[in-house]
């Protein structure tokens, strides 16, 4: 449904602090190609400086890609056409990390929700209404609080109002950034389950960005994994445990804290800091810290390539499958 | 406490309005409410003072200007003047600097600079010199007044709303908002102002007070309204020259426009609390 | 006479309230534990539940403003902190206990180098030990994984990355020596391949110098890794103290139950997960009886109106619940 060619984005730096009169660039997203599959929903993982982020808000079209092709339904759109963003409208939906940040503080819970529909004007004031009604059931909560403002509402209970939202206008695909992440444990599992319902029940393709892969991989059926603005690996969930996995998805596995006091890892944690996107040199990203590096990764980086079906890896040691 | 807190701020906010009301009413019928004609000059009365001073009669309450006029009629018609000049100016430059501000602020890049550029050639200019040639050319009616206030005054509501559409930009509702496909106006209108509402309310409400210097210093130059016509401001400066044996001439206009500006604080204040949906629990 | 025993802190009833417009928020409501030489405790809450308040109330730098109560007692090697002056507790703060906040960015000061900072604690403290306080420095450095200490001690900390300002922080509480290190959420802003190097960096700290640590966290993944003890905190209330592997192989409370279930774990993947219903209290909304009553899968009537205690069974096992467990120990 969605496909993803050679997507870029770079930004102009000057100057790393006093004295430096150099410009760099920031290799937010560097060369990036990938597909979503209608109904799916692909999880994105990756630390700061993945590049996440940037490409979920290059695929909702808020930023503009500095080169490569996005293509929806086969047609490809770009954000600095008005008439490539109006094929978008009803049909692509957005659900952001902080639910404190994500609702204006001086609107009604109902005006809210019920905004992507007027903008669409496809249905009548009673019309929207009602559904507005029917979609705070839908994600658990009473009709009550309607007329109330963000604030009056707890964290968990905003962030279903976003997702009422964005499921209003019944999009195809909808982008979450960290939906969970700022949610508190006891309540990120109930909207995790709503999440769930919901994308069984609509068949709405999700991308899933995170950098929590133990939650990214109870909801995902597909899973990139992002280092530096490279994608390191896409496999099915399904199969996260029984294939050889890339050293960087291997070494976040291995740093997720366990709650299990009997396996306790801390030992054999991966060294090193994330570093910049702006020193990018010919090799391998991953290189400074991989524990199984070669001479090989430090020359060439090493390309996309499907070394079983549906599992693709970005790694030297592995071309040889 | 409680209790007790709540009471008095519902009496500041009586008084406010009480005091705003009455000036209000001066404004628009001071003209017939006042005792005297504040331009009748009694050269016999000249510089009497208030009634309750030895010297003084209930027949000028507040005393007279050196010229024999009227203090409180004065101050009665003057607030038509000054009340019409801040009221007016403080809107006009706030209409246009929160236009501005907020279309520089969202769309950036090219628009962006030529709005703060020309922010940058209007703060350049000095007022006075500004005001001199204006009104000099122009001729000195209160409309003019008026206008060389508002184009002087907007650069401040400009810059201020700029930072703060540039902050909200990039808030998530905001986001959310283009992605549902919100046209640009809807935006500005309904996600930004109604967040930036706060410092422009603050912001005028100094104004008002500001202004109506503003136009006294005007008034003393000879560029605004023309004496024998009263302004507070011009009233203000006319007693200056006598205050070491008449404080009257000065001050009552002086005390005039301090209540009237505390008061139009106050109002500021109640109606951020009234607009803000936090505040209410 | 302090043995091996006898623990380093000992806290008792401790209390914190705030008066707000809204009514009283009893943010820290009678909680007791105790900490050894050399444990490592975790207390585990969520937003809301009072554990950053609690980790202020134990170093005593409660707000003062709308502050209505503070009592309890904290028994620190032998004294009392809640009888010390303000001048005495500030010979404590920063040598004796020592804290390490949640986010590295703002617990820095921007316009000082990292030298400078780190040295000031000795300025403040001068310890008798310490005769060079610029070689402890480099040290320490050292010891938390800097590459380059000479030169990230001349740098400023925006030329930092929060990884790196984390350890300087960590440095900072460590440059004294103190017995306790209280840590507020201190992975929680950093990446997680970052997060597993400073976890293992608060272990070995443990095991070198030997300090006590308090880690306050809502990551349960965390106090696995890296505690021996466990408080659950629930709306202001210790609700279950305990070692971690009970508290992870047997949890006793409702709540502590509830949160391992609701807890997504990588390798386990379900088909829904085993959410907790309706949300955290309001801390200004609390009845008299058990403040979890409303979302707990076994409360009795009596749990919403009966007030609860806390109970101590055993050297670590304390208890919260009107409801008779499965050892038959109950507060009825």
């Amino acid at each position: 449904m969605i496909e993803v060619k050679s997507l870029k984005k770079q930004y102009p730096i000057s100057g790393h602090g006093w004295g430096d009169k150099n410009s760099y660039v920031v290799h937010a997203v560097d060369d990036v190609s990938f597909v979503i599959e209608e109904g799916e929903a692909l999880g994105m993982v990756g630390e700061s400086g993945s590049g996440k982020s940037t490409i979920g808000q290059m695929l909702l079209m808020q930023t503009q890609p500095t080169s490569g092709e996005i293509y929806f339904d086969g047609i490809p759109i770009s954000s600095s056409k008005k008439q490539d963003s109006k094929l978008l409208v009803g049909k692509v939906q957005s659900v952001f990390q902080d639910p404190f940040d994500s609702l204006n503080p001086r609107m009604k819970v109902r005006d809210i929700i019920a905004e992507p529909m007027s903008n669409l004007k496809s249905w009548s004031k009673h019309e929207v209404d009602s559904r507005v009604e029917k979609l705070m059931t839908q994600v658990g909560l009473s009709t009550e609080h309607l007329n109330k403002y963000p604030h009056q509402m707890s964290g968990g209970q905003r962030q279903r109002i976003g997702i009422a939202r964005a499921i209003s206008v019944n999009p195809r695909f909808i982008v979450l950034d960290e939906p969970v992440s700022a949610l508190d444990v006891s309540v990120q599992a109930q909207v995790v389950n709503l999440l769930l319902d919901i994308q069984k029940e609509n068949k709405t393709t999700f991308l899933f960005i995170s950098h929590n892969l133990a939650i990214v991989e109870h909801v995902c059926s597909r899973i990139i994994i992002l280092y530096l603005g490279k994608i390191v690996e896409i496999i099915e969930t399904a199969k996260l445990h029984q294939s050889q996995l890339h050293p960087y998805t291997q070494a976040l596995i291995q740093s997720i804290p366990v709650p299990d006091p009997t396996r306790v890892k801390i030992g054999n944690t991966l060294k090193g800091e994330i570093g910049s996107g702006t020193s990018i040199s010919n090799g391998c990203r991953f290189s400074p810290r991989c524990p199984q590096v070669q001479a090989k990764c430090l020359e060439q980086t090493p390309q996309l390539i499907e070394i079983s079906p549906r599992h693709w890896m970005a790694c030297h040691q592995y071309h040889d499958f | 406490m409680t209790l007790k807190n709540l009471n008095l701020t519902q009496l500041k906010i009586q008084i406010t309005w009480f005091v705003l009301m009455t000036f209000v009413t001066l404004g628009l019928f001071g003209t017939w409410l006042a005792p005297y004609d504040p331009t009748h000059q009694d050269l016999s009365q000249s510089l009497a003072p208030p009634f309750w001073h030895s010297g003084g009669s209930p027949a000028h309450l507040l005393g007279t200007a050196p010229l024999g006029q009227d203090i409180l009629s004065g101050i009665m018609v003057g607030a038509q003047v000054s009340l019409l000049v801040s009221l007016c100016a403080v809107a006009l430059s706030g209409l246009v600097g929160v236009v501005i501000g907020l279309i520089a602020g969202y769309l950036g890049g090219r628009v962006d600079t030529v709005c703060m550029r020309l922010a940058d050639i209007q703060l350049s200019i000095p007022f006075i010199l500004l005001a001199i040639v204006m009104i000099g050319a122009m001729g000195p009616k209160l409309s003019n007044v008026i206008f060389v206030i508002a184009v002087t005054n907007w650069v401040t509501y400009a810059k201020v709303v700029r930072t703060e559409t540039m902050r909200l930009r990039e808030r998530d509702f905001v986001k959310s908002a283009r992605v549902s496909a919100t046209p640009i106006g809807l935006i500005l209108f309904k996600h930004i102002l109604p967040n930036v509402i706060n410092s422009i309310i603050v912001i005028a409400t100094l104004d008002i007070g500001k202004v109506i210097i503003f136009e006294s210093g005007l008034s003393f130059l000879g560029l605004s309204v023309q004496p024998p016509t009263p302004s507070w401001g011009a009233m203000l400066a006319d007693g200056r020259k006598y205050i070491s044996i008449a404080y009257w001439p000065s001050m009552f206009p002086g005390i005039a426009i301090f209540v009237v500006v505390l008061s139009v604080n106050f109002l500021g204040n109640f109606l951020r609390t009234q607009w803000d949906p936090q505040s209410k629990k | 006479m302090k043995t091996a025993m006898t623990p380093l802190l000992s806290v008792s009833n401790l209390q914190t309230h705030f008066k707000t417009p809204h009514g009283i928020v009893q943010a820290v409501n009678d909680v007791s534990f105790q900490l050894k030489k050399g444990e490592i405790l975790g207390i585990v809450g969520e937003s809301g539940s009072g554990k950053s308040v609690l980790a202020q109330s134990l170093m005593r730098v409660v707000p003062e403003t709308n502050l209505c109560k503070a009592s309890g007692e904290i028994n620190f090697n032998g004294i009392d902190l809640m009888n010390l002056t303000p001048n005495q507790m500030r010979e404590i703060r920063g040598a004796s206990i020592s804290m390490v906040t949640q986010n590295p960015s703002t617990s820095l000061n921007p316009v000082f180098t990292v030298q400078e900072q780190l040295l000031e604690t000795l300025k403040f403290h001068p310890q008798d030990q310490i005769k060079n306080p610029r070689k402890r420095m480099l040290q320490l450095m050292t010891e938390v994984q800097l590459p380059n200490p000479e030169l990230v001690a001349k740098r400023y900390p925006f030329q930092l990355s929060g990884g790196m300002k984390q350890r300087i922080a960590i440095a900072m509480a460590l440059m004294c020596e103190p017995k306790l290190l209280i840590a507020d959420e201190p992975t929680t802003a950093l990446d997680v391949t970052i997060q597993a190097q400073l976890l293992e960096l608060i272990k070995s700290i443990r095991n070198t110098h030997g300090t006590s640590i308090i880690v306050i966290t809502h990551d349960l993944g965390v106090v696995a890794q890296l505690c021996d003890t466990v408080g659950v905190i629930y709306a202001g209330q210790l609700v279950e103290y305990n070692t971690v592997e009970e508290i992870f192989q047997n949890p006793r409370h409702p709540y502590t139950k509830a949160l391992l279930d609701s807890n997504p774990v990588f390798g386990n993947k379900q088909s829904s997960l085993k959410a907790m219903k309706g949300q955290p209290p309001q801390l200004t909304k609390l009845g008299a009886g058990c403040s979890f009553a409303d979302r707990c899968e076994q409360a009795l009537p009596l749990c919403h109106h009966t007030p609860t205690d806390l109970i101590r069974l055993g050297e670590f096992y304390y208890h919260r619940c009107s409801v008779p467990t499965l050892d038959g120990v109950a507060n009825l």
